[in-house]
C-alpha cells in the first residue's frame, strides 16, 4: 500500500521530489513524507493539502484508503 | 489543558506531529467510515448548500443596519460560527461523546484507551464553533427554526468554494439515537480504532513515557469535541446538515468575538487570500417576500459589486402568526 499512497502525492501534488519514511504494520501505512518542489503543495495550507491527497487515495484505493495515515506531509504550516 | 511548549521529547513530538495530522484529516475519515456503514449516504462536496438566517445578519454583512454603499464595505468575506455550547439541539456535544464513549468499551482495555476515556472527560464544547448549512432549499422548517420564523433570509453558498478556502473543516452530519444508531456506531467505532491504532503504532515500543501519554490526552481533549460535532440526534436528520467546525485544534487560530443574547462566544472565519464567501444567491423568506424587497436587495447588491448573488423569493406561502 506504501506505493499507492507515493502515487496518490505524486497525483496530487506532482512533486519534483519525494523523501518518504513510510512504514507497513497491520496493514495501515503511515510515516512522514517530505514534499518537494511543488507549486500546488506549497500553495495549499496543511488542511486543504490532506484533503487534496485523499481525493487522491480515495481514487486509487476506494474504502481501503481509511488504512492509510496519518501521513504527515512536511513541511507542515503549523508552529 | 494547555499545550505544552518548548522543547519535548522525540517520542512526544512524534505523537503530537500524528494527531496534529489527524485532526486534518477528520472529515476525510468520518466521510470514508459513513459511506462504507452507509453506501446510499450522499457526502457530496460541491453543488449549494443553504445557511438560514435572520434579515439582520444579512445587513451586518453588507455593512450594518443602514448600508451606505458609498461609505461601507460589505464584509462578505466572513463567515460566523456559533459556540457549540450555544446550538440549538441541547444534546448537540452530548450525542457525539455517548456515541463515541459507548463504543470505546470495544477497544483493548489498556493505558491508549485509558486517556481516550480521560480526553472525553475533559473535551470541552464551549471553544468549538460550529456554522451550520441545509441540503435543503427553502424550507418551512428551517424557515420557522432559523430564518426569524419566515422573516429572515437563506443564503445559497457554494460548497465547493466553501470548502476551498473557509479557516476550518467541513463535514455533513451522521444521525441517529438509541434504536435506530446502526451508522453513527459504525462509523464511531472504526474512528476510535483508527485512533487507538494510530496511537500504538506511533509509541515507543519500551517503556513508554508518563509524558507521551499526557500528550496523548491532552491532544485528544482538543481533538473530542470536533468529531462530537459529526453526530447528531435523529430528530434533526431533516434538515440534512452540512457543518463548517473551527477549533483552535482544526484551523488557523484566530480570537473569538462575543454577540448579545445575552453572551454568545463566536468567531469569525475568513477565507484564505481575503477572498469572498463563495454566495451564489439570497432568497428572501416568506414573511419578507415582496417584490418591493427583492427589487431593492438587489439594488443595493448591485450598487455594492455584488450583483453576481441573484436574489429569489419563497415559494411557500407561509403567512407567521
Amino acid at each position: 500500500m506504501i506505493a499507492q499512497v507515493l502515487q496518490a502525492i505524486q497525483d496530487a501534488f506532482h512533486p519534483a521530489r519525494v523523501e518518504a519514511d513510510l512504514k507497513e504494520t497491520e496493514g495501515r501505512v503511515y510515516g512522514s513524507v517530505e514534499v518537494l518542489g511543488s507549486s500546488e503543495f506549497d500553495s495549499l495550507d496543511d488542511i486543504r493539502r490532506q484533503r487534496l491527497l485523499w481525493e487522491r487515495l480515495r481514487a486509487i484505493l476506494g474504502p481501503e484508503s481509511t488504512r492509510v495515515g496519518p501521513v504527515v506531509l512536511e513541511p507542515t504550516n503549523r508552529g | 489543558m494547555a499545550r505544552t511548549r518548548g522543547a519535548i521529547s522525540p517520542s512526544r513530538a512524534a505523537i503530537r506531529r500524528v494527531l496534529d495530522t489527524f485532526r486534518q484529516n477528520i472529515p476525510e475519515l468520518v466521510r470514508g467510515f459513513v459511506t462504507a456503514a452507509d453506501s446510499t449516504f450522499d457526502w457530496r462536496l460541491d453543488g449549494s448548500v443553504y445557511q438560514y438566517t435572520r434579515f439582520e445578519t444579512l445587513r451586518s454583512m453588507l455593512g450594518g443596519p443602514i448600508v451606505d454603499p458609498t461609505s461601507v464595505r460589505p464584509v462578505i468575506s466572513e463567515l460566523w460560527a456559533t459556540s457549540s455550547i450555544h446550538l440549538n439541539d441541547a444534546r448537540e456535544f452530548r450525542r457525539g461523546q455517548e456515541v463515541v464513549e459507548h463504543q470505546l468499551a470495544r477497544l483493548p482495555n489498556d493505558d491508549i484507551r485509558r486517556r481516550m476515556r480521560l480526553a472525553i472527560k475533559d473535551a470541552d464544547a464551549l471553544e468549538v464553533y460550529c456554522s451550520c448549512f441545509s441540503a435543503v432549499d427553502d424550507d418551512l422548517s428551517q424557515w420557522r427554526g432559523y430564518g426569524d420564523d419566515g422573516a429572515g433570509v437563506c443564503l445559497r453558498f457554494d460548497l465547493g468554494g466553501l470548502l476551498a478556502s473557509v479557516n476550518g473543516i467541513g463535514y455533513w452530519v451522521v444521525y441517529g439515537k438509541p434504536g435506530n444508531e446502526t451508522v453513527q456506531m459504525s462509523v464511531a467505532d472504526q474512528l476510535l480504532d483508527y485512533v487507538h491504532s494510530t496511537i500504538r503504532l506511533n509509541l515507543p515500543l519500551h517503556s513508554v513515557p508518563g509524558a507521551v501519554y499526557n500528550e496523548v490526552r491532552q491532544q485528544l481533549s482538543e481533538i473530542w469535541p470536533a468529531l462530537f460535532l459529526a453526530f447528531k440526534h435523529d430528530d434533526f436528520r431533516a434538515e440534512n446538515e452540512f457543518r463548517i467546525v473551527y477549533s483552535d485544534a482544526v484551523g488557523r487560530p484566530i480570537a473569538p468575538c462575543f454577540r448579545p443574547d445575552p453572551i454568545i462566544p463566536f468567531v469569525k472565519l475568513q477565507m484564505r487570500h481575503g477572498a469572498r464567501l463563495p454566495i451564489q444567491g439570497i432568497r428572501l423568506g416568506p414573511a419578507a417576500s415582496a417584490d418591493a424587497n427583492v427589487r431593492s436587495l438587489e439594488l443595493a447588491l448591485a450598487r455594492l459589486g455584488l450583483g453576481h448573488i441573484r436574489v429569489d423569493k419563497s415559494d411557500i406561502p407561509y403567512v407567521p402568526r
